[in-house]
């Protein structure tokens, strides 16, 4: 529905040229939700203004349904593309009903279909018609007036909509309630909307496709579900933040799901009394330290029954030294336990006991992100 | 003197009425012609810095000339001395603050609120006519208020060049040394500026848009 072709803007002349835009390239259908999103100056609003051509392309073209917008009237062209801005511009001098119907007054709809869409429309945000109609702006909170400015951007009925961050200069809570309605309009509605951002949150929230950008360059454009599991490079990483990148077995360090405080025992305790701990904290492993509290070796309340009085000595029964550091991968992990030992202690980087792992630790983990990713 | 001047009023309330007639020429006649001047002028100079510049300039050299000095200026300028002349001065005088209002006016809308007029697909001539001047009315309104102010009070110099006006009055008690004569002249001409200030107040207010007049009174 929407073509983006090879599009570029320069500022500036020479020396001073600036690529506001690089070279963008960039297909959207019909009824999909596209979050542009990236850093200050990345070129995401001036890609959004040249669409209805508020800036003009220093090369490239855009097409919308075939057609290049160079080749279209410009005031037409406005006409049937609803536009939202931040500061969302309400006429002041004019009521709400008047603000509204502006565009369709613009294409000369007559007054009585005019106002039957402007009633109906206010009706589908929630703002009863025979109040709000004849009120004027000022009246009328934030929230309240941000969702006049989507509506006046309904109201001729344009399949698509430019929205350049309209919800930046709301409260949380009110923006919060405005992206859920503007999400279910724009699926009940069927419209194709490009959505100007540099809220990582509300792009994944409200995106079909996410299209991040730095330096007027796409660095990559995918699904939200896409680009939180395979993020395409550092800066993907780093602008989605780690704390919200799907972990994997690829990305989990064991540490975040081995089993805390295991039982430590010094390795000059003798057998019987490990098996006496054991008992006593009802536990059947436990990691032998020695005087620096380093990992020795685990030991299992079994492997002590097994050699039951044949020695005094701890040492000579341990076996199980294997251990693994608390950042290696849970893949990693499973692979180690899978080939050798059921059980393996996680330590520190100065190979201090932080924790261990078993195959039933690892399998819970794995099967806790597989919840988590496709909730 | 109360008494000398109640005598020469009602010996020549007839004179003052004549000259009041002048003086309303000498205001209205200038104002007329400068708000046909400015608005447009206004207008292209809040769009386009290279208009913005010299216009505003000029407007306000034409202020800072002392206001006797200007009207004196027209006599060597070749307009010699009369009616004429100060009507031109005057006009020029008026120029500056009813420029101003009106650059000011369109400027000072919310960058937002033009974004979005021409962001929806309005031709440049109906974002001026549904969107900039009504927004920018009020303001422009005000600048013809303070126009006709000043210009009442300057219309008394222009006798000193043969203009006429409540001047006359004034001039000629000031070289006679008749107080009662000053105030035949200067108390219409103040009464005259305390009511155009308080009507064109009054018809700022009224073509201030509703919409406008909430948002003000929200702001307080």
């Amino acid at each position: 529905m929407l073509e983006i072709r090879n599009l570029t803007k320069m500022y500036g002349e020479g020396e001073e040229a600036h690529l506001a835009v690089d070279n963008v390239n960039l297909k959207v259908k019909q009824g999909e939700f596209v979050v542009l999103i990236g850093p200050s100056g990345c070129g995401k609003t001036t890609t959004l203004k040249m669409i209805n051509r508020l800036v003009d392309p220093t090369s490239g073209e855009i097409l919308i349904n075939g057609t290049p917008t160079s080749r279209l009237n410009v005031v037409e062209l406005r006409r049937n593309i609803g536009y939202v801005i931040q500061n969302i511009g309400l006429f002041p001098h004019m009521t709400i009903a008047a603000n509204v119907e502006i565009v369709p007054k613009l294409r000369k709809l007559d007054k009585a279909k005019r106002r039957t869409r402007t009633h109906e429309l206010l009706d589908m945000v929630g703002l009863d018609p025979d109040i709000y109609a004849s009120r004027y702006p000022a009246e009328l909170s934030g929230g309240q007036q941000q969702r006049i400015g989507v509506l006046r951007a309904l109201a001729a009925e344009p399949d698509l909509i430019l929205m350049d961050e309209p919800f930046g200069a709301l409260d949380p809570i009110t923006r919060d309630q405005l992206q859920d309605e503007m999400k279910d309009l724009q699926q009940r509605l069927n419209k194709t909307i490009v959505f100007v951002t540099h809220d990582i949150d509300e792009a994944l929230k409200l995106a079909d496709t996410i299209v991040l950008m730095k330096d007027g360059k796409i660095v990559q454009a995918a699904s939200p579900q896409e680009m939180l599991t395979n993020p395409a490079n550092g800066f993907v990483r780093e602008f989605i933040g780690e704390e919200r990148l799907a972990p994997q077995p690829d990305n989990t360090p064991v540490s975040d799901v081995m089993v805390n405080d295991p039982m430590l025992v010094s390795y000059e305790t003798s057998p019987r009394e490990v098996l006496a701990k054991m008992k006593k904290e009802k536990s059947d492993l436990a990691v032998v330290v020695d005087g620096s509290r380093r990992f020795v070796a685990m030991i299992s309340a079994d492997e002590i029954q097994m050699q039951r009085g044949k020695t005094e000595s701890l040492e000579k029964i341990l076996v199980n030294k294997k251990a693994i550091h608390g950042s290696t991968t849970v893949r990693e992990a499973a692979e180690t336990l899978i080939n050798g030992s059921r059980v393996a202690c996680v330590v520190d980087r100065r190979r201090r006991p932080i924790g261990l792992v078993t195959r039933a630790t690892l399998l819970r983990g794995i099967v806790e992100m597989w919840d988590n990713s496709s909730a | 003197m109360l008494a000398k001047f109640g005598e020469i009023l009602i010996d020549r309330w007839y004179e003052v009425l004549f000259a009041t007639q002048d003086h309303l020429v000498l205001v209205l006649v200038p104002i007329a012609c400068a708000t046909l001047v400015t608005i447009p002028l206004g207008i292209l100079a809040a769009r386009y810095r290279w208009i913005e510049i010299p216009v505003m300039g000029l407007a306000n050299i034409f202020q800072t000339i002392p206001s006797l000095a200007l009207l004196a200026l027209m006599i060597p300028l070749g307009l010699g001395i009369g009616q004429k002349p100060a009507l031109v001065a005057l006009f020029l005088y008026a120029l500056l603050p009813m420029l101003r209002n009106t650059y000011l006016g369109i400027r000072s809308i919310d960058d937002s609120v033009k974004e979005a007029a021409a962001g929806m697909g309005m031709t440049y001539f109906q974002r001026l006519y549904m969107v900039e001047l009504p927004i920018a009315l009020p303001v422009i309104i005000g600048g013809i208020r303070t126009a006709t102010v000043i210009l009442i009070g300057t219309a008394t110099l222009a006798a000193m060049i043969g203009g006429g006006g409540l001047g006359d009055f004034i001039i000629t008690g000031l070289g006679m040394v008749r107080d009662e004569l000053i105030l035949l002249g200067a108390i219409p001409a103040a009464l005259l500026a305390l009511f155009a200030d308080y009507a064109l107040s009054g018809l700022e207010r009224l073509l201030t848009p509703r919409g406008l007049r909430i948002a003000r009174e929200r702001e307080k």
